[in-house]
């Protein structure tokens, strides 16, 4: 019990760093015990060679800023983030735009689905039964505003008149 | 294919191609330019904000600044200049490559702290583990020292340093990985357990638990060399002597 509280003590932190009372409890300990002795020996030994291989630093060369700079040239880093997230980014653009005319030529069609293709249908089919009435030359109009008012749109487009009189019968 | 365009999106670097055209070449940037002047009293975090915005010059001044430490740091875990360098070229490439999740919140060391952390520790791990350190490892130096500097608390001579950090490298290189960290953070470099723990990412639990098996396994590994050797004759007769 006695030998294992030393080792607990020896493992607890740098033997340099003991108090003055572990420091005591240790020599005391390890007069009488061999065992504890060798564990002390050890550990005196351990903490010497840890301080001493940290003493040792290398020092950067003069170069080494000019190397760091050289290697990211050539591996052509960017500071954006890691290659994957860099390559997302730059092909993000080219993504989102083929996304976006997805979405678009979704919405066209299924908009030509809808009920204004009647309206169309009918349109085309009174353009081919007469292709020279009023309402056709106003639907085949450029700029509906400059060259007739909008009431006059409207009693073109809804004036029976005589040819087209039949499609109402 | 699949590997062969991912190889080119990886390798050629897209963003590098469409940057190149605002950004500055870096030869050209630093031609004539002193650092030290233009940078030295930027803030590490507009440094980083700096790079981020394409100038490749404000990098080179968090280079020229953090190297010392890094080396310092690196120097713990490797003894010949080109693995210390190495490492630390590792360390500036990454902290380049993920400077955009720096926040300035935090102070830029610590966050190159853990850079540089967890880059050694990956480099330690790749490299090979040394078997059992043996009295056969051991050149006459390294047994003489252990002979007689047990329990001596003098300050060592160079030479006496020399022979300690050669001994110390042996026995290290037996130990995995992570006990070689934690021990040279703590015992070595006196790091507090939350300082380790901010600086590896483990939680302050792990630290202590890791750093009492380390202090165990290095302590076992000298015991070895200590009880096999004739040392332990030495110490017998010292015992003797002193009653």
């Amino acid at each position: 019990m006695k030998q294992e509280h030393i080792i607990e003590l020896l493992e607890r932190g740098p033997l340099d760093q003991l108090s003055a009372a572990d420091r005591e409890r240790v020599r005391s300990h390890t007069g009488d015990c061999a065992a504890c002795r060798r564990a002390y020996d050890a550990a005196w030994a351990a903490t010497r060679l840890v301080k001493a291989r940290n003493a040792e630093t290398i020092e950067p060369s003069p170069f080494f800023k000019t190397r760091v700079m050289a290697a990211i040239r050539e591996r052509q880093l960017s500071p954006a983030g890691s290659p994957l997230v860099r390559a997302w980014r730059a092909a993000g653009w080219l993504v989102s735009g083929m996304a976006a005319a997805v979405v678009l030529l979704a919405a066209v069609s299924f908009s030509n689905l809808d009920a204004p293709s009647t309206s169309l249908t009918t349109q085309t089919a009174a353009l081919a039964a007469d292709a020279y009435s009023v309402e056709s030359i106003v639907l085949s109009s450029d700029d509906l505003d400059r060259e007739l008012t909008n009431g006059q749109v409207l009693n073109a487009i809804y004036e029976p008149s005589a040819e087209g009189g039949n499609e109402h019968k | 294919m699949l590997s062969l365009g991912l190889s080119f999106i990886l390798n050629a670097g897209w963003p590098t191609l469409a940057r190149r055209g605002s950004r500055p070449a870096i030869s050209q940037f630093t031609a004539g330019t002193n650092l030290e002047a233009e940078y030295g009293q930027t803030a590490d975090a507009e440094l980083a904000r700096l790079t981020l915005g394409g100038d490749d010059g404000a990098f080179e001044e968090i280079v020229r600044r953090h190297s010392p430490r890094v080396f310092r740091f690196a120097s713990r875990f490797f003894r010949q200049r080109d693995r210390v360098e190495e490492a630390a070229q590792e360390v500036f490439l990454k902290a380049y490559t993920q400077l955009g999740s720096y926040e300035s919140r935090g102070s830029f060391e610590g966050w190159l702290t853990r850079i540089t952390t967890t880059t050694c520790l990956n480099l330690i791990r790749t490299a090979e583990r040394r078997p059992e350190a043996t009295l056969s490892d051991l050149n006459e130096e390294e047994s003489d020292w252990l002979k007689n500097n047990l329990s001596d608390e003098r300050q060592q001579s160079v030479e006496q340093s020399l022979i300690a950090a050669d001994l110390a490298d042996k026995v290290l290189g037996t130990l995995p990985p992570d006990d070689r960290v934690v021990l040279m953070l703590t015992d070595g470099a006196g790091a507090t357990i939350k300082e380790v723990a901010a600086a590896t990412g483990w939680s302050k639990s792990k630290v202590k638990v890791q750093t009492f098996r380390a202090r165990r396994r290095m302590r076992e590994a000298l015991a070895k060399l200590l009880t096999n050797g004739p040392f332990h004759q030495s110490r017998k007769r010292q015992d003797a002597e002193e009653r």
